[in-house]
């Protein structure tokens, strides 16, 4: 009986001590959730299907795929899948594009402010009735700019 | 303390965990092909090892030994160092989920490293008092440290070089870590 | 002949294939500015490079004369209409260095006419024939920058003035590169992340000082004093190296640090010297002898980088690819006759655009996140006046 009365004790009392530092070592997952959001190139594209990255870090903490970001390509998959070697993959292959910049035709441009309310990264400066331009060094070449703008003057050409 | 001393050389140099005695060989071989992760996984051994060779030498002598319940060291002492892993475990997950993702699967493992186990029972076995345990314990912990270490600078030096397609990745390891085995060897005369 | 000009980093062509073209018009526009070298049509035009077919090589200044003590924008607006970037071989943009030197200040303007590498004295030539306008260029910089002037020279004899300071150099490789310069002058040795301008030091080579007292004339940057296998001339930039010499390949640069480029490579605003290209030489394996090791002036682990293969970037961040100067003296020490230098530029290059990327895609996080904020404060407040004006609706109705 002793025996049995022992290892239990010694069993209870080693529970005990680790629920208590469980309480105090409670995890915030909010640094992974940077860690990997700084994997990801930021170009706020939301062609992953979540509205830009660091949403899509969320998303990928939980357990999303992680092959559906076009901008970084293989390279970012395979560090995404060394810090989550538990998340699956979409496909197989991952289509990359070369990174493009947008450019506003300025003469074109009527001062709609409607891209100026699309880009995720406030890389184009400009007011309502006035010319907008883009700022190429900010700019992630997300092309979320292209669908509203209603006079097709904006383009994507090499940085 | 001449002894002390020669006690932590021993187990650091001479009695080498990994590369004499040949015990803990899973992260070794699992967690060095990068210097952090190696070095990392030798804190978190090193953390487990004292803490573990401590709380095992106090419950051995202290509640074992007194009840007449020496035959349950075993048992008594995978609790110990179970219970020591997890809250290991805790505290890597809660500072650097990282880490805790680059360790992986070795983290858990530590449980059943022999080098942690194997510690707290030769320790006990060769009656040693508390000071030398804890003295035993870190010159093993820093050996395994040491080897890792060691291990995972000449592991992403190797990546480098232009191998024989039949020797990359693991058959070049396991080479280069016997003949780092063959040096270790050398202390024996120490 | 057909002139080539490549289109610099983010800028782009304001031409269109067919448009004719004066000499001294604007072919690209954007951080660093092209002009026609030529008079000519514009044959064709795709991302890389634009071709010009040469009708005319008559030269004449485009842009109107500027008076050397007007103001600093004026100055700096010449230099960057110019197209004039750093011609001892860097190629950056100068009215992008003189405007980060003029924001940070400094006060140590070095004229560099250091030649350190064999093969390479288009700047001695230049110091013996254009006195006047290199005088003309450092009092302009003096001028801009309200500095005191630093002449390093080697072997050359630099214009100089009494209160000017002149530093004669063991003209050694790589003794010109600008980390190199501000050890020997000023004995401040460069941390990996630093450049001159935190020291309050600017280094201008002399050509470039040249290349602005010409654009305070009237000149842009269209020609170059070039050392044509041993030979100093003044060449148009556009012309193509292939009717300069015989050959289907050349070398661009000195003897240690030029690149081998092909047959239709024309001369560029940085090419300092050509020659044909040298006989290639069969590599070895590498022996770990560690010659490159000892010889890096920026002790590098070289003979580690070279073995990396290409696209481990994190291993040659680590190792400190991009502290590099690209001087070349790693590849002539090789006993086994690798190609060091092309294998340490390529890493270097990986690894600058690894950094560059993650630095601009850190501002782009902190750019949406700081949007995000912004409307959901906006929305909020939207939301606060909806319902107040709900309740004013309430009360009175």
């Amino acid at each position: 009986m002793i025996d049995v009365g022992t290892i239990l004790g010694l069993v209870l009392l080693v529970c005990a001590l680790l629920a208590i530092a469980q309480r105090r070592l409670a995890a915030g997952d909010d640094a992974f959730v940077k860690a990997i959001a700084s994997e990801l190139p930021q170009t706020q594209c939301a062609q992953c299907g979540y509205p830009g990255c660091r949403p899509y870090a969320e998303a990928l903490v939980g357990g999303a795929a992680i092959d559906l970001c076009p901008p970084g390509g293989e390279a970012t998959v395979q560090k995404l899948a060394e810090l989550l070697p538990h998340n699956p993959r979409a496909s197989a292959g991952l289509a990359t594009s070369p990174a493009m910049v947008a450019r506003i035709d300025e003469a074109r441009c009527i001062g709609c402010y409607l891209c100026i309310e699309a880009c995720p990264v406030d890389a184009i400066v400009g007011a309502p009735k006035y010319m907008h331009t883009v700022l190429r060094d900010a700019c992630t070449g997300c092309e979320l700019c292209l669908p509203p703008c209603p006079v097709d003057c904006i383009v994507m050409e090499r940085p | 303390m001449a002894e002390l001393a020669a006690a932590l050389v021993g187990s650091l140099l001479v009695n080498n965990f990994v590369l004499a005695q040949f015990l803990g060989l899973c992260p070794f071989f699992g967690t060095t092909q990068r210097y952090d992760t190696a070095l990392a996984m030798g804190l978190a051994t090193t953390f487990v090892l004292c803490l573990a060779a401590t709380l095992c030498h106090m419950v051995y002598h202290l509640l074992l030994v007194p009840l007449g319940l020496e035959y349950l060291n075993i048992i008594a002492f995978i609790v110990i160092v179970a219970g020591a892993v997890q809250l290991t475990e805790m505290y890597v997950k809660a500072t650097s989920r990282v880490l805790y993702q680059l360790l992986g699967i070795y983290l858990p493992l530590i449980t059943t490293n022999c080098a942690v186990l194997g510690v707290a029972l030769l320790a006990t076995g060769k009656a040693l008092s508390f000071i030398e345990t804890l003295v035993f314990a870190a010159g093993a912990a820093g050996g395994f440290t040491l080897v890792m270490v060691m291990f995972s600078a000449m592991r992403e030096q190797l990546v480098t070089r232009d191998l024989p397609q039949a020797m990359r990745g693991t058959p070049i390891t396991l080479v280069s870590a016997g003949i780092l085995a063959l040096g270790v060897m050398g202390f024996q005369g120490l | 002949m057909i002139a080539r000009y490549l289109r610099p980093m983010q800028s782009r062509w304001c031409v269109e294939p067919g448009d004719v073209v004066r000499c001294g018009a604007l072919l690209g526009s954007g951080r660093v500015r092209t002009h026609a070298a030529f008079t000519g049509t514009v044959a064709s035009i795709d991302d890389e490079r634009l071709e010009l077919d040469v009708a005319g090589t008559e030269q004449i200044p485009s842009l109107d004369p500027l008076d050397v003590h007007s103001s600093r924008a004026t100055v700096l607006e010449r230099i960057e209409h110019a197209g004039i970037v750093g011609l001892g071989g860097g190629g950056f943009p100068t009215h992008l260095k003189l405007a980060e030197a003029l924001r940070r200040g400094v006060d140590k303007l070095v004229i560099n006419a250091v030649e350190c590498e064999p093969g390479v004295h288009c700047d001695a030539a230049l110091c013996e024939q254009f006195e006047p306008e290199i005088v003309q260029g450092i009092e302009a910089l003096q001028h801009l920058l309200d500095a005191e002037v630093h002449i390093t020279q080697g072997a050359a004899t630099c214009p100089s003035r009494q209160a000017w300071q002149t530093h004669t150099l063991n003209a050694d490789t790589p003794a010109g590169a600008e980390r190199q310069l501000c050890r020997s002058i000023f004995g401040i040795t460069l941390a990996a992340d630093e450049r001159p301008v935190h020291h309050g030091i600017v280094v201008v080579n002399v050509g470039t000082a040249h290349a602005i007292a010409r654009a305070l004339q009237g000149w842009p940057l269209i020609s170059r004093m070039v050392t044509v296998a041993g030979e100093n001339r003044w060449l148009a930039i556009g012309t193509p190296i292939s009717s300069l010499l015989e050959g289907s390949s050349f070398r661009v640069g000195g003897r240690l640090s030029g690149q081998t480029v092909g047959g239709d490579a024309p001369i560029g605003k940085t090419t300092n010297a050509v020659e044909p290209a040298p006989a290639s030489r069969n590599a070895q394996p590498c022996i770990n002898c560690a010659a490159c090791d000892v010889i890096c002036p920026e002790d590098l682990p070289v003979a580690q980088l070279a073995r990396l293969p290409r696209g481990n970037v994190e291993a040659a961040q680590r190792l400190a690819a991009d502290r590099c100067i690209e001087c070349g003296l790693c590849t002539p020490v090789c006993p086994s006759h690798i190609d060091v230098l092309t294998i340490l530029r390529q890493h270097r290059h990986d690894v600058r655009h690894a950094t560059t990327q993650r630095q601009a895609a850190a501002a782009a996080g902190n750019r949406f996140e700081a949007r995000e904020q912004r409307r959901a404060v906006q929305s909020a407040l939207r939301e606060a006046r909806r319902q107040e004006r709900l309740q004013r609706r309430q009360r009175n109705g």
